[in-house]
């Protein structure tokens, strides 16, 4: 046998950077992940509350046409977002991390840099072709990070009526910076000469869209604060988009409704009018900052008309999914980034509150050609998406992935297992966590951790299968379950924070 | 064909140059100061969660916009010198651009400050005061020539920034151009 010899080695060795040359052809040699892959379409509606489906009990029929599409799918009825708004709700289902690890945590907070390629468009990247759009702008921050694994990319205000200056086509190769430096510093930070001029052109304009409109959106249009749309043209777009994808894809499609400012259409403006219904009474929380001072009553009324508009409007996604045949060849996840809530003082979603209305989101996967209904009680949390994601693909479930596979999609529903929110809206991202509110929800126990030095840290432990309206705060009386459940999430956070605590 | 005679005319109605100038000065130190400002306000944020040279494009976003709104403010008060009488603006024009600058940027303060939406009452009542208080300064201005005098002292103090100022502005148009053009 020739022996290599000192000069073949220095040739072999010559060759060396070539290796960096070839990385980027290994995901083209990698096999197909499966024979028959399917496509993975995700459709999120913002600030979309369980506590206000029908499927979930609640007493008003809002979503006629989303219990139909439930129907020929697997209902979760007991699935959590991550988080209690857009940032770390979006994150944790992009990233399948729970917000202590992907650190998105602010409004206009993205995902900290040793996450940031870590998402289903990049654990999916071998098997699928991918496409994103998210109406939403603070979630489109975080989607802009993966932009180097998004194959279609549609910009958040692609189907709306205004287009913000920072999504000129000019601007097309530096989304962030435009963003950041039109809209953070100089329209919403405030130019020192021409903000009041801009926003006056931004009002005559809004003015102008709403009076246009007025026989269909009375109450005015729908905003996403960075443009106004309608209902139908962001449909009109999304039926449009998928019906371009080529087989498999992944796509990821982010609506704005029913999130804030509600504006039901003309046809909804006197559904549940004087029907009965009354939000249960419940106390001010001493945690709530109450920063709106609106009738619950009356805030709830309008969430549910618009929920039945954005029903009425999005039902003919789900014929057209239905008629090109996507229902036969796609898993098609429905799902929010956080829920919304009308009680205890505070409305919207801006709150330090964790309550089963912020973070009870609906859930219903249709698998490919699925005809009948299955029901889902264990567990689950918005982390799940992407390793259930992974799964189904044929990929390996990525190793920094903090969720598990979804029960009906290949796991196994635990009833037991620890489903964790956090909301650190008020901390650094970079620093250890002391500002905070943050949950576990094990069996039918929830203990919720209320931190905001130097008056606010308590406890709180509701029984979810007698007391669902988390009245009763059982911790000082339930020592045995509170003290393990205090254990668990306190010693979580602690291990989460290691890497930040000097 | 000789031109001297339209462009002469025309000339006529626009300020001095160094008055033009002046004015610029001061509009493009108010806005770049105030851009920095926003920039180094997210800059620690930025350092540990954006890479360096995302960092250097925003930086040139900010600078670019900074040139360009300068530009557009002060051509603005140009233009209102140009078409008013002679005796409103363009007599003193260096003292009272740089009057009406400095009313036009406390009325923006003010009202972003004070108001939410356009339509608020108050956000009118703002731009009013600030037009009124306006008025009366270029009257002052107009009726005592020592308080001209002073004014114009301070403000020439500001011609030294457009100097850092103007090229770091073309700098990042350069590159806004690059990255999005070519």
């Amino acid at each position: 046998m020739n022996r290599i010899s000192r000069r073949d080695l220095l040739k072999l060795l010559g060759l060396a950077p070539l290796a960096g040359f070839l990385h980027p052809l290994q995901s083209l040699m990698a096999a197909p992940a499966s024979p028959n892959s399917f496509n993975i379409l995700i459709l999120v509606f913002d600030a979309w509350s369980g506590h206000h489906l029908p499927i979930y009990g609640y007493p008003r029929e809002t979503m006629p046409n989303v219990n139909s599409f439930a129907n020929h799918a697997i209902v979760y009825h007991s699935h959590a977002s991550a988080g209690t708004f857009t940032v770390p709700g979006t994150a944790s289902i992009l990233t399948g991390l729970y917000p202590w690890s992907h650190r998105a945590l602010q409004l206009y907070g993205t995902i900290i840099r040793a996450h940031a390629t870590h998402h289903m468009f990049s654990a999916l990247r071998a098997s699928d072709s991918t496409l994103a759009y998210t109406q939403n702008k603070w979630a489109d921050l975080i989607v802009d990070q993966a932009r180097q694994d998004i194959d279609t990319y549609i910009r958040s205000g692609g189907f709306d009526l205004q287009r913000p200056l920072y999504e000129s086509p000019f601007l097309k190769n530096d989304d962030y910076a435009a963003f950041s430096s039109f809209d953070v510093d100089f329209i919403r930070g405030g130019s020192l000469f021409l903000a009041p001029i801009r926003r006056l052109f931004q009002e005559r304009s809004r003015l102008g869209q709403e009076s246009q409109y007025k026989d269909t959106y009375p109450n005015g249009l729908p905003d996403t604060i960075n443009g106004l749309f309608t209902m139908k043209d962001v449909v009109d777009g999304a039926i449009n988009t998928l019906g371009q994808i080529k087989q498999p894809t992944l796509a990821y499609l982010h609506f704005y409704p029913p999130h804030d400012p509600y504006a039901p259409t003309a046809e909804f403006l006197d559904k549940f009018v004087n029907d009965g219904y009354h939000l249960p009474k419940k106390p001010v929380h001493p945690v709530t900052q109450q920063t709106d001072h609106s009738d619950p009553e009356e805030m709830t009324l309008l969430y549910d008309q618009y929920l039945a508009s954005w029903d009425a409007e999005v039902s003919r996604l789900f014929d057209f999914l239905g008629s090109s045949g996507l229902t036969r060849n796609s898993y098609i996840f429905v799902t929010s980034d956080h829920g919304e809530t009308f009680e205890r003082g505070d409305i919207g979603h801006f709150t330090r509150l964790i309550f089963d209305p912020l973070i009870h989101v609906p859930l219903f996967v249709s698998m490919p050609g699925q005809t009948g209904r299955q029901d889902i009680y264990s567990r689950t949390s918005n982390v799940d998406l992407l390793p259930t994601l992974a799964h189904l693909t044929g990929n390996p479930v990525p190793n920094w992935a903090e969720g598990t596979i979804l029960p009906g999609l290949g796991g196994v529903g635990e009833q037991n297992r620890s489903i964790f929110v956090l909301d650190a809206k008020q901390n650094s991202s970079f620093e250890p966590l002391t500002q905070y509110s943050a949950s576990l929800t094990k069996g039918d126990y929830r203990l919720t951790y209320y931190v905001y030095p130097p008056k606010i840290q308590r406890f709180e432990l509701y029984n979810l299968a007698e007391d669902p309206e988390e009245l009763s705060n059982l911790f000082s009386k339930a020592g045995s379950v509170a003290k393990p459940m205090q254990d668990e999430l306190l010693n979580t956070l602690l291990e989460a924070d290691r890497l930040y605590r000097k | 064909m000789n031109f001297a005679g339209p462009l002469g005319s025309l000339r006529k109605h626009f300020p001095q140059w160094n008055e033009i100038l002046t004015v610029f000065s001061f509009v493009a130190f108010a806005v770049f100061s105030w851009a920095l400002f926003a920039f180094l306000n997210h800059l620690p944020s930025s350092l540990l969660n954006v890479s360096l040279p995302e960092i250097a494009v925003l930086f040139c976003f900010e600078l670019a916009i900074a040139l360009l709104e300068s530009l557009f403010v002060c051509g603005l008060i140009v233009l209102l010198a140009v078409i008013s009488p002679r005796r409103w603006l363009r007599e003193g024009f260096a003292c009272k651009g740089f009057l009406i600058a400095l009313a036009w940027g406390l009325a923006s303060i003010l009202s972003s400050r004070f108001t939410l939406y356009p339509a608020q009452p108050s956000f009118l009542a703002v731009l009013a005061l600030c037009l009124i208080v306006l008025i009366a300064a270029i009257i002052l201005v107009d009726k005592y020539p020592n308080l001209r005098k002073l004014l114009l002292a301070f403000v020439n103090r500001f011609d030294i920034f457009s100097y850092i100022y103007l090229p770091l502005g073309i700098i990042g148009v350069i590159v806004v151009l690059i990255r999005n053009v070519f």
